[in-house]
């Protein structure tokens, strides 16, 4: 059945769009098909994770056909009112004189146009989910967070800590992704589970970053956060490449024999995230290139791999990795054998499948 | 309440950049006034201790408030999106005195 195919097909979405473009007739109607039957496939997944996620879908685009974001950034103007305050800007919407609004808007095109031409995937929830960022939140707010229902809430840092947190991009592709996460494994934010959902958030952060930058694995500095941290913070929040190392507070763990057990911070999620974040390190460097488009794929099949699901483990996520890079590439390739060598180096036992 | 001083502990974790945050006060070094409203908010908010539900979404901040008064303690923990509304401008206050913790 050559139609199933576009479940596990090697051709990516932005391939096939370039085909769609640039391609002879023949190629044309071909690809053109099999992107709409990618996006069908997609669309069930997505409306079974949304009906096992504990939130409704939010302004979603149905029918779209993907490939252009929806945003809308509202001002908070430093309240803490959880509900969206002033319409910014909507899409389409001119630049605005506040650098806040431009850089959400401008932020969330790039993790929008990272998942929808590296992943295949459209918007948060993969249906065209409205993306929607509320910035000035809070006075002096030392944080960016992602509420659960469908809104990225930005504050404007106290210049100590942080500062305007919509001046990174891995900072919106990280809180983005937990909204991606939530509709995937939909994993509980609590011990291993929460601490692989802050990694898929930094892993995928610095991804985007990565891909607006056209950098290759060795060019990058898989750091987090460089952009909007203060003095007390500085140089960074935290390091793929060397966990522990961010910044005189960063306490990351590299490795299972280093696993801090916290009553902080949900079972240290922030903490112990640095494991599962170092893996894909080194796995990502290992293949070399540019990470996202084989260890980064890698990664986002283990997030809709039905094995992985909301308390899954470090080690259960690994093994989802290595089924996928056999599926892939096969159980003697080197993208298996540099998978395998990432959750290696971070002592997180799993196994290669074979045949 | 007694008379006697409170001595309170915040401790503030998580956050997109999962620092722990510390801040201490005690009564006894307030005005007598002020004091008495800090004691008033506490007593509030011990009576009516907030539900240990997990929050939604993620890098929202964790509070950990102990209370200590002669020789009780009392611990009360809620999330960002859950602060007691008896509590609330004294987090704020705590917050703004908070330094990272050791």
């Amino acid at each position: 059945m050559a139609h199933r195919c576009s479940l596990h097909c090697i051709a990516p979405p932005d391939v096939l769009l370039r085909i769609v473009r640039e391609g002879d007739e023949a190629a044309r109607e071909a690809a053109l098909r099999t992107l709409a039957l990618d996006h069908t496939f997609r669309q069930a997944r997505a409306v079974s994770a949304a009906r096992t996620s504990l939130v409704g879908p939010v302004a979603r685009v149905v029918g779209a056909a993907g490939g252009k974001p929806q945003r809308t950034i509202y001002d908070q103007k430093e309240s803490e009112t959880p509900t969206p305050g002033k319409l910014a800007r909507a899409e389409g919407g001119r630049a605005v004189k506040d650098p806040a609004v431009n850089e959400a808007y401008d932020g969330f095109g790039d993790t929008y146009k990272f998942y929808w031409e590296a992943m295949g995937r459209n918007s948060i929830d993969d249906q065209g989910m409205g993306i929607i960022g509320l910035v000035h939140y809070g006075h002096a707010y030392d944080n960016a967070f992602w509420d659960g229902e469908g809104h990225m809430f930005f504050g404007d840092g106290d210049g100590q800590i942080f500062t305007r947190l919509t001046k990174s991009v891995d900072v919106i592709g990280h809180e983005l992704t937990h909204g991606v996460t939530q509709y995937t494994a939909g994993l509980a934010y609590q011990g291993q589970s929460g601490a692989l959902n802050e990694s898929l958030s930094d892993v995928f952060g610095s991804l985007v970053a990565q891909y607006a930058k056209g950098q290759t694995a060795d060019q990058a500095s898989w750091l987090i956060g460089e952009d909007v941290v203060g003095p007390a913070l500085a140089p960074a929040l935290r390091s793929l490449k060397a966990p522990g190392t961010a910044n005189p507070h960063d306490r990351q763990p590299a490795d299972m024999d280093h696993f801090v057990v916290t009553a902080d911070d949900n079972g240290g999620v922030h903490t112990n995230s640095g494991i599962p974040s170092h893996a894909f390190y080194v796995a990502a460097t290992t293949i070399g290139g540019q990470a996202w488009k084989e260890a980064g794929v890698l990664w986002y099949d283990a997030m809709r791999d039905p094995r992985v699901t909301a308390n899954a483990d470090f080690r259960t996520f690994a093994n989802a990795t290595l089924r996928a890079a056999k599926q892939r590439y096969g159980s003697t390739s080197d993208q298996a054998h540099a998978v395998k060598a990432g959750w290696d180096a971070v002592k997180v036992r799993c196994t290669l499948p074979t045949g | 309440m007694s008379d006697d001083g409170l001595r309170l502990t915040l401790r503030r974790t998580g956050g997109l950049a999962g620092l722990a945050m510390e801040a201490e006060l005690d009564t006894a070094a307030l005005e007598p006034g002020d004091a008495a409203q800090v004691r008033a908010a506490v007593e509030r908010a011990l009576a009516q201790p907030p539900a240990a539900t997990p929050g939604t979404g993620a890098d929202r901040y964790q509070y950990n408030l102990i209370v200590r008064r002669g020789a009780d303690r009392h611990e009360l923990t809620f999330g960002e999106a859950a602060v007691p509304e008896a509590l609330a401008p004294l987090v704020r206050r705590l917050e703004g005195l908070a330094r990272p913790a050791p």
